[in-house]
């Protein structure tokens, strides 16, 4: 099972995975034309832009509110038979997990799509005790049968092609070598889930809505997997971030309307299934994680991107994230919205991932929730170089240039410097082992004059 | 920098209002402040429009391909008045060049390839001529043109309109 032990560092995945050019370009171009859809689906929606406000509103209350909008959906759900469990932090979601499947003796768990248990990595630790995982959405179920995580939220296997998937189902589920049509694919994984479905102790979907008024659950899902296996097996266990909270009823059609458009560019999600309470004869157990959460609440700069609504948009935008894949990230969560989720939860080890970013803004703008994604970012930038958390190569060279930049006469000499050396310096020093800028580009041409006799030379002037 | 950013570094007060609020880039004062909103003079070249990511998602210089507002751009209609010039249609008209400051360098990998998927666009939709507002894209751009030596070249709006009077 995967696992990222050594502390991320971006530039250096991201290089290796633009090595073959041929495949990042293809991974692009890919992840662009869901950024197009997302446009397409956009437009058609003449009052988007107060959409994104009334939701970035209500997300704003909420989560000034979060603790009773909780309760109040714990009262509500309990009151529908549902059992409702609170876990600390992944340790004690994976415990909890374990604890009501071992109770009733469950050995084959089915799950559809859950970043959560991504992000409390449940797969390996249930894997460890004898259970029997199988995720049920297409692209988890790829990524899971080609021991890897998923690359992206929505799209977990984006960075597969379809030949590597007809090899890893012929390994896998007996598909005929060389069978690439992804309709015989879809079809042989259907019948391979179906079977999983059929036999399963039980059903663990994540949530994308908690209606607090309700005490019901929303559950989004394109393939239909997350209903089979909350409604086949008797038990159905749903995980959710304190996070997933929504007051009314009537705030579901809001973020129901921004969430599939976002995502993929479907006006709503093929399924969009509302659980009330357990089914006749079974038992519902929600477990309501906080795992940082509500540390990242208390920190006023960085508790707006606790509003995310997990749509991707942000990613598929992202010239980074589609020139450097999901993995580049080493956290459940990549693109922007990672880059402050994962270092908000371990500054150290993913201390890159801010600065994988070259602040377009673009994220910001496609943000359904208008999480401010690019200057949280630069907040970040600022909180991991107070805690020193920046390679010592640029804390240096930045210091230098602060240095340089506050005399005057220094800034003034270097400048001379600059204009009459450079020129005259062999191509080999210039474009030496040092010079990152230089491997693929050039220096910009040495001006003869600074701009300040420039200004001075001008027309009747005077600096 | 000067009207978002100078209060990050720990400035404030009256003054710091007055010269945020009295600065503008080169287009943004033609437009909203001269009223120039179609530039005189002739450029008869076919030039590409790189929309520079602080000019447009900072300033608002454009309505951007990302929200659903009504679609405005003030850099592409002053540059339209120019006789002669042809501004060609991009296949991504707002992508970032990936210079992005020391982006530049600490990310070089993804940094060069942004910047050469940018110049192809320009080049398969025929343009002789990149312009931006901000000088530090062109200086990417131009690096990438000269390494590899492609048939264009980088121009900052003000020389095309210092230009297109004589």
């Amino acid at each position: 099972m995967w696992r990222y032990a050594f502390r991320v560092d971006h530039p250096s995945s991201a290089a290796r995975f633009l090595a073959d050019s041929g495949r990042a370009h293809w991974h692009d171009q890919a992840v662009w034309w869901v950024r197009q859809k997302r446009d397409a689906a956009a437009s058609l929606v003449p009052d988007w832009e107060a959409l994104r406000d009334a939701a970035a509103r209500i997300k704003a209350h909420t989560l000034s509110r979060l603790a009773g909008y909780l309760e109040e959906f714990e009262r509500n759900a309990l009151a529908l038979g549902a059992r409702v469990h609170w876990a600390r932090d992944a340790a004690e979601h994976n415990a909890i997990v374990h604890g009501i499947l071992a109770e009733r003796g469950v050995t084959r768990l089915v799950k559809s799509k859950s970043m959560l248990t991504e992000e409390c990595r449940l797969n390996p630790y249930l894997e460890a005790r004898g259970i029997e995982v199988v995720d049920t959405d297409l692209g988890e179920r790829i990524v899971q049968l080609a021991e890897e995580p998923p690359s992206h939220i929505v799209m977990p296997a984006i960075h597969r092609k379809k030949e590597e998937i007809g090899e890893l189902f012929h390994v896998h589920l007996g598909t005929r070598r060389g069978v690439s049509d992804p309709a015989l694919l879809t079809e042989a994984a259907r019948h391979h889930l179906r079977a999983k479905l059929l036999a399963a102790g039980a059903g663990l979907t994540g949530v994308n809505f908690a209606v607090a008024e309700l005490g019901a659950l929303v559950v989004c899902t394109n393939e239909g997997n997350a209903d089979l296996g909350a409604s086949l097996p008797p038990l159905h266990i749903a995980c959710m971030g304190v996070e997933k909270i929504v007051p009314r009823a009537r705030d579901l059609p809001v973020f129901l309307r921004l969430l599939a458009r976002s995502a993929t560019g479907q006006p709503i999600t093929t399924y969009t299934t509302h659980y009330f309470g357990p089914q006749p004869g079974g038992e519902l157990h929600i477990v309501i994680v906080d795992n940082g959460r509500s540390a990242q609440l208390g920190d006023e700069r960085l508790r707006r991107s606790l509003a995310c609504i997990r749509c991707g948009a942000c990613m598929n935008t992202c010239p980074v994230f589609r020139r450097s894949g999901g993995h580049s990230y080493g956290y459940t969560v990549p693109g922007p919205i990672g880059s402050i989720l994962a270092p908000t939860r371990q500054p150290a080890h993913h201390a890159t991932l801010p600065f994988a970013s070259s602040l377009c803004g673009s994220c910001s703008d496609v943000c359904p929730v208008r999480i401010d994604l690019h200057h949280e970012l630069l907040e970040l930038r600022h909180a991991l170089a107070e805690k020193r958390l920046v390679p010592l190569g640029k804390r240096l060279a930045l210091r230098l240039a602060a240095f340089v930049l506050g005399w005057t006469g220094l800034y003034r000499l270097a400048g001379w410097l600059a204009r009459r050396l450079v020129p005259r310096l062999p191509r080999s020093w210039v474009y030496g082992a040092w010079n990152a800028w230089g491997r693929q580009r050039e220096l910009p041409p040495m001006p003869r004059a600074s701009f300040r006799a420039l200004y001075r030379r001008r027309p009747g002037g005077r600096a | 920098m000067v009207r978002h950013h100078y209060r990050d570094l720990g400035l404030s007060g009256p003054r710091l209002d007055a010269v945020a609020g009295a600065t503008r880039e080169l287009c943004e004062f033609l437009v909203d402040v001269l009223g120039v909103t179609r530039a005189s003079g002739a450029f008869p070249h076919r030039v590409g429009l790189h929309q520079s990511c602080h000019g447009l998602r900072e300033l608002r210089l454009g309505s951007g391909t990302e929200r659903r507002v009504p679609g405005f751009n003030k850099v592409r209609s002053l540059l339209s008045g120019l006789e002669g010039i042809s501004l060609v249609e991009l296949a991504r008209p707002d992508e970032c060049c990936g210079f992005g400051g020391t982006f530049a360098v600490a990310e070089e990998a993804v940094s060069c390839m942004m910047g050469r998927d940018r110049l192809e666009d320009h080049e398969r939709a025929g343009a002789e001529i990149v312009t931006a507002v901000d000088m530090s894209c062109l200086m990417h751009l131009d690096g990438l043109i000269r390494r590899d030596k492609r048939p264009l070249r980088v121009m900052h709006v003000a020389e095309i309109l210092a230009n297109a009077q004589h």
